[in-house]
């Protein structure tokens, strides 16, 4: 199919307009953000097992 | 005389050193700036929103994974009157107009089929044929750009689509997964990668507020945003989807990552398919990098993309394979001029690089525990053994020592001061070296017990390496100007059977 045909006929449709924000909408962006905030503690948990490696590096080698 | 060499050479050597570890901080600061995503993100500006949105469907005989493809994007959480499927049939010779005929058929209205009759131009082509088609249609306000092989979540679009609320926004990435099922040790590694390179990079790029790329698997653009940036993909390269990003965000319009819209890809299994993939990307970027050199670390109040930031996430990337090279032959001249001063500058760099690496292994195994649990060998072994063994040996040198003493001793070998001192300079070679392992395990690949060979050598040299390899490639070919040839990756359906048995799919 050759692309002039490819889509449905033209009709001048009303732009779509962004939905007013919900609970439910809330409600998941409440969570993805805790997920955001739990990915940080485990960052400073990636951190502190950093601090131990040279921790123990620091004294094994004193 | 080598050992003649002034304190002002000795410096400069030690300094080519150093600055190796600039990547690595650089790494290092990207990772710490994913901790502060909770707060700087763009989810306060989001609300639901359902923009009628066509979806172009680039296809080059991909019969085997673009059925599933289409009925995924049908079980989407999205309205579907606002949905409509373009396959842009790039000229295929395979079943390809057979299985989007049919499907046409069974989603009437939703799916359409567009062929180009001459095809073989690469992906930004094939693109732009269909860009004209949905341009000229008012009915679309938003394009989704995909790859046949990827499979959506049901919810992926409607979270992606969600950021288009705001007008400043023009465009809108999905976190790409590695699909295929069942994978082999390079899909592992891929898996891995794209944690760190999609999941854990791109959420400090948003934080910062540039975007590098948006992948091309799965990109969502506002019309007022393609209009913006003239209609079309760039062809003048082989990284479209990077000059997308970039034209977007010159044009003063955001770019977002969104990682929990997830999509899923099959990605090449092989060494082979990997390189000639990486090579575009590779070379893509050498082209961007050039193509926008007035850009880089200059201030704009239009865009972040000539943010300090963004210049050393960009550049410590592009020229890691560079500073490799650089700080192995600085090392091995030291080693001859000046020992101490040599293995002083290697401690400083490996001891930079055991922090890195530990720190970005364990968050980027926490930031994606599915994928954690499945591909931790690879994530640990991303450097590869050799640089493993480095690393325990700049972390504990005595105890190290004492093993490799004992355990010579225990097989009748004696370990003398000489062989240690051999020892070291091989470490100084291994720098650079590595790579070339990496271009070794790419030649036994098709060869006789490759198949055993080929990932051993991966796991031996490291996947970092591999990559750093095919990112020094792309500098010879682009120095060379050799053909720019769309070599397209090589999909069989692998991402589908997984997906189909999770899913259980008609």
């Amino acid at each position: 199919m050759n692309p002039p045909e490819a889509g449905p006929p033209h009709v001048p449709l009303p732009p779509t307009r962004p939905l007013a924000r919900d609970a439910a909408f809330e409600e998941e962006i409440r969570s993805t953000v805790a997920f955001e905030r739990k990915l940080m503690v485990r960052g400073i948990i990636a951190a502190a097992i950093v601090a131990v490696v040279v921790v123990v590096r620091t004294l094994y080698l004193s | 005389m080598l050992t003649d060499l002034s304190l002002a050479g000795k410096w400069l050597l030690v300094a080519l050193v150093v600055l190796a570890a600039v990547p690595l901080l650089v790494a290092l600061y990207q990772f710490v700036l994913i901790t502060l995503f909770y707060r700087h993100n763009h989810y306060d500006e989001c609300a639901p929103f359902f923009p009628r949105t066509a979806i172009l469907l680039p296809a080059w005989n991909e019969a085997a994974v673009i059925g599933t493809s289409i009925d995924r994007l049908m079980l989407l959480d999205y309205p579907m009157d606002s949905l409509r499927i373009y396959v842009i049939d790039d000229a295929s010779t395979d079943a390809t107009p057979v299985v989007v005929a049919e499907k046409a058929e069974r989603y009437p209205g939703r799916v359409f089929h567009l062929r180009r009759e001459q095809g073989g131009q690469g992906k930004a082509h094939t693109l732009n044929f269909g860009l004209e088609t949905v341009l000229a249609d008012h009915w679309m306000e938003a394009l989704l750009v995909m790859d046949a092989d990827v499979i959506f979540e049901p919810d992926a679009l409607a979270r992606m689509s969600r950021h288009l609320a705001d007008d400043s926004v023009g465009a809108v990435a999905a976190y790409i997964k590695e699909g295929s099922r069942p994978g082999n040790y390079m899909t592992r590694f891929i898996s891995y990668e794209y944690v760190a390179a999609q999941a854990a990079a791109r959420r400090a790029q948003n934080v910062i507020g540039a975007m590098a790329c948006l992948a091309g698997g799965a990109q969502l653009h506002s019309r007022a945003n393609l209009e913006a940036i003239g209609g079309r993909i760039d062809t003048s390269s082989l990284a479209e989807d990077t000059f997308t990003t970039f034209w977007t965000q010159l044009s003063g319009r955001k770019v977002i990552f969104e990682p929990h819209a997830i999509v899923w890809a099959e990605e090449p299994g092989s060494i082979d398919g990997l390189w000639k993939q990486r090579l575009r990307w590779a070379r893509g970027n050498v082209q961007l990098t050039r193509s926008f050199s007035g850009l880089w670390f200059r201030r704009s109040r239009e865009h972040r993309l000539g943010s300090i930031s963004f210049g050393l996430f960009w550049f410590s990337v592009f020229l890691l394979p560079a500073f490799m090279v650089m700080a192995s032959a600085a090392l091995v001249t030291l080693f001859f001029v000046d020992f101490s001063q040599a293995w002083e500058a290697f401690r400083f760099l490996w001891i930079i690089n055991v922090v890195c690496y530990v720190f970005i292994t364990t968050f980027t195994l926490f930031i994606d525990t599915e994928v954690a649990r499945r591909c931790w060998r690879e994530a640990i072994l991303f450097p590869g053994v050799v640089s493993l063994v480095i690393i325990a040996y700049t972390c504990f040198p005595k105890g190290f020592a004492w093993l490799v003493h004992h355990g010579a001793g225990d097989v009748g070998f004696s370990v003398t001061h000489h062989d240690v001192h051999w020892l070291i300079l091989f470490a100084f070679v291994w720098l650079s070296a590595c790579m070339l392992v990496a271009c070794v395990a790419k030649l036994l690949e098709p060869h006789r017990g490759g198949r055993f060979l080929s990932p051993l050598f991966v796991y031996i040299g490291g996947y970092g390496p591999l990559l750093c390899a095919v990112a020094f490639s792309s500098y010879i070919k682009e120095l060379r100007h050799a053909d720019m040839r769309w070599e397209k990756t090589e999909k069989v359906g692998r991402g589908a059977e997984h997906t189909r048995a999770m899913e259980q799919l008609p």
